[in-house]
């Protein structure tokens, strides 16, 4: 399978949190949990001071810890632990103040009293559980968020790497072929040049659909098309009545959106090892027929076929299986049959694609 | 001084043409004395005409240039026509023997009639043909002559599974079950046929009735009491490996 780096991002990176409807839930509910604890654990005072408190302060602590990963875009640990733990203390205590006006209004009608000795003793055990609950709730939700940005960044990579791989597979075209090709040029020009320019004229649109479409996702069946009549075109120069060929595009299918590149490696493999080393050569079909949900693409020749140990591996096909796999993972792919009386035929059934031809 | 003649085998009419009338230019004595377009009829002509110099193509239609020039060996000089290909080229170069690559430029069948010259003043002897060529056949022929594809009958047709789709064989009765993604499907060749015909480097017998492809498993579980069994990558089918065979998976 694949095999890529993955572009981890480093463990020294600026803080990054988004705030969500999830996230700003999972604080209320935070603080409710806290309020039920202090409750519980201490006797003696009314839920509903603690959960107002226990509210107020949450609030202002996640905003003050919201405020300073904005702020602070530092890469170094140190300091990230130094500004959120200052964040966590000033919202307390901005929490707890406004907690208690808040308390004082709802609940007595009236400011609160002026700090007395006893109520000291509250402040210093209420920043305490603040303090701790704080940073444990903050700790708790940015590592979270990096372990989603790094699961993001992964995917991306991933993606990335297999688009380039996409493209790599559909840009290989044969070296082979191409020199070939201007050695038949060559040795018509100066006996035929009205050939040997027919020749140059299906190379050039060849190469040209070949260069516009090969980076493109998906392109039209009727233009893939284009690029196989070319192709065969320059072949029926070089190998003259020794190959007849003919190709089946109902109108239906024309505008049907296929990878490029898919159904030319066929024809290439069905004219290199199947036609071509036949002295008498034979003959070439292709056929696009509408099924139900996939359009059937059938390259059959009446070439030499082949034997069980023929190692016709080439480029073509393997290239072939490859990217079915990548684009449609597993669910089409190339089959091949002997064809009748000889020969090979290649059949793919290709799903019909909407024009934003997104695959997975 | 005699009549140096040569042949032109290649399928390619425009191609020939070309040779001749290049050729024509560089060495005018020289005789074309009769052409080819396929392997066969190379052969018959040079048997029949007998010729100084061959120029042949290495592909053609029938007999390959090379099987040509091995069963002709040492009748006349060899300048074999090869189109792009790395592989054929070092093998030439390695051999010393004259070759020319499409396209084929002028400079380069100047150099080539050039040496052909020399080599007849001095009567020089061309290469151990035979040797050579056996050698040269062997590293173009990639496949190795293990089995690659596998025939399996499907409703009406004959549908061709290249052996590296399969996750493995299993004998069932007289027949064997050959479970690729797709399914099963059923042949006639026994496990023991599939064995001897099967690359080993990629296929393993895991158990009298069973052949597996190593690149198919996903991984291998083991047993408290030491039984092994093979899991898949794409297929949810369990196959055990027989105790004579458990030494295979020892390191995985």
């Amino acid at each position: 399978m694949l095999k890529h780096q993955f572009a981890l991002p480093k463990y020294d990176s600026p803080i990054h949190f988004k705030l969500t409807l999830k996230k700003t839930f999972f604080i209320l509910v935070a603080n409710t949990l806290i309020a039920l604890f202090i409750f519980l654990a201490h006797s003696g005072n009314r839920f509903l001071e603690n959960f107002i408190l226990s509210q107020c302060i949450g609030i202002s602590i996640a905003l003050a810890v919201f405020t300073a990963v904005h702020v602070i875009k530092t890469p170094k640990l140190v300091l990230q632990v130094a500004f959120i733990t200052t964040a966590v203390i000033a919202g307390s205590v901005v929490g707890m103040t406004a907690g208690s006006i808040v308390l004082s209004f709802a609940l007595y009608g009236n400011m609160p009293p002026a700090l007395s000795g006893n109520s000291w003793q509250a402040f210093r055990f209420t920043l305490l559980y603040s303090g701790l609950f704080g940073s444990v709730i903050s700790y708790l939700l940015l590592s979270l968020q990096r372990i989603s940005d790094e699961r993001v960044q992964r995917l991306e990579a991933e993606k990335n790497a297999v688009v380039t791989e996409l493209k790599l597979l559909q840009a290989q075209m044969e070296p082979h072929f191409l020199f070939n090709t201007l050695s038949t040029v060559i040795s018509l020009i100066d006996g035929e040049p009205e050939r040997a320019r027919r020749m140059l004229e299906s190379f050039t649109a060849l190469l040209r659909v070949s260069f516009e479409t090969a980076l493109d996702e998906t392109i039209p069946l009727s233009r893939e098309m284009d690029i196989v009549k070319n192709y065969l075109e320059i072949c029926a120069v070089r190998m003259s009545s020794r190959l007849r060929y003919t190709i089946e595009l109902p109108e239906r299918v024309r505008d049907v959106q296929v990878p490029p590149l898919l159904i030319q490696p066929l024809v290439e493999n069905a004219i290199k090892h199947g036609l071509e080393p036949l002295i008498e050569g034979g003959e070439l079909s292709i056929r696009c027929e509408p099924e139900s949900d996939v359009v059937r693409i059938t390259v059959a020749d009446t070439g030499q076929g082949m034997n069980e140990n023929d190692g016709r591996k080439g480029v073509g096909l393997d290239n072939i299986r490859k990217r079915l796999q990548l684009l449609y993972g597993g669910g089409t792919r190339v089959t091949l049959f002997k064809n009748k009386p000889r020969g090979i035929k290649a059949v793919i059934d290709i799903p019909y694609e909407t024009n934003n031809g997104s695959h997975r | 001084m005699r009549q140096i003649t040569a042949v032109i085998a290649d399928d390619e009419e425009a191609l020939r043409t070309y040779l001749k009338k290049q050729l024509s230019t560089l060495w005018p004595e020289l005789l074309i004395s009769g052409e080819a377009g396929d392997g066969d009829a190379a052969l018959r002509l040079i048997e029949e005409r007998r010729p100084d110099i061959v120029f042949l193509d290495i592909k053609m239609p029938g007999l390959s240039g090379i099987e040509v020039a091995r069963k002709t060996a040492g009748t006349a000089m060899v300048v074999f026509i090869t189109a792009y290909n790395r592989y054929a080229v070092d093998a030439f170069e390695n051999e010393a023997l004259d070759y020319l690559v499409k396209p084929v430029t002028s400079e380069r069948l100047k150099k080539t009639v050039k040496r052909m010259k020399e080599r007849i003043l001095a009567s020089l002897p061309q290469p151990d043909l035979p040797g050579v060529l056996d050698k040269i056949l062997k590293t173009l022929q990639q496949s190795a002559g293990f089995l690659q594809w596998i025939n399996v009958k499907h409703k009406n047709d004959v549908q061709l599974i290249p052996v590296a789709e399969v996750c493995y064989f299993k004998a069932s009765d007289k027949y064997t079950i050959v479970r690729t993604r797709d399914g099963e499907f059923l042949i006639r060749k026994t496990i023991a046929a599939l064995g001897d015909e099967l690359d080993p480097e990629q296929f393993r017998r895991v158990h009298r009735s069973s052949i597996v492809n190593i690149n198919a498993v996903h991984r291998i579980d083991r047993s408290l009491g030491g039984t092994q069994t093979i899991r898949f990558k794409d297929i949810k089918d369990l196959l055990p490996v027989s105790r004579a065979y458990s030494h295979l998976f020892k390191q995985m």
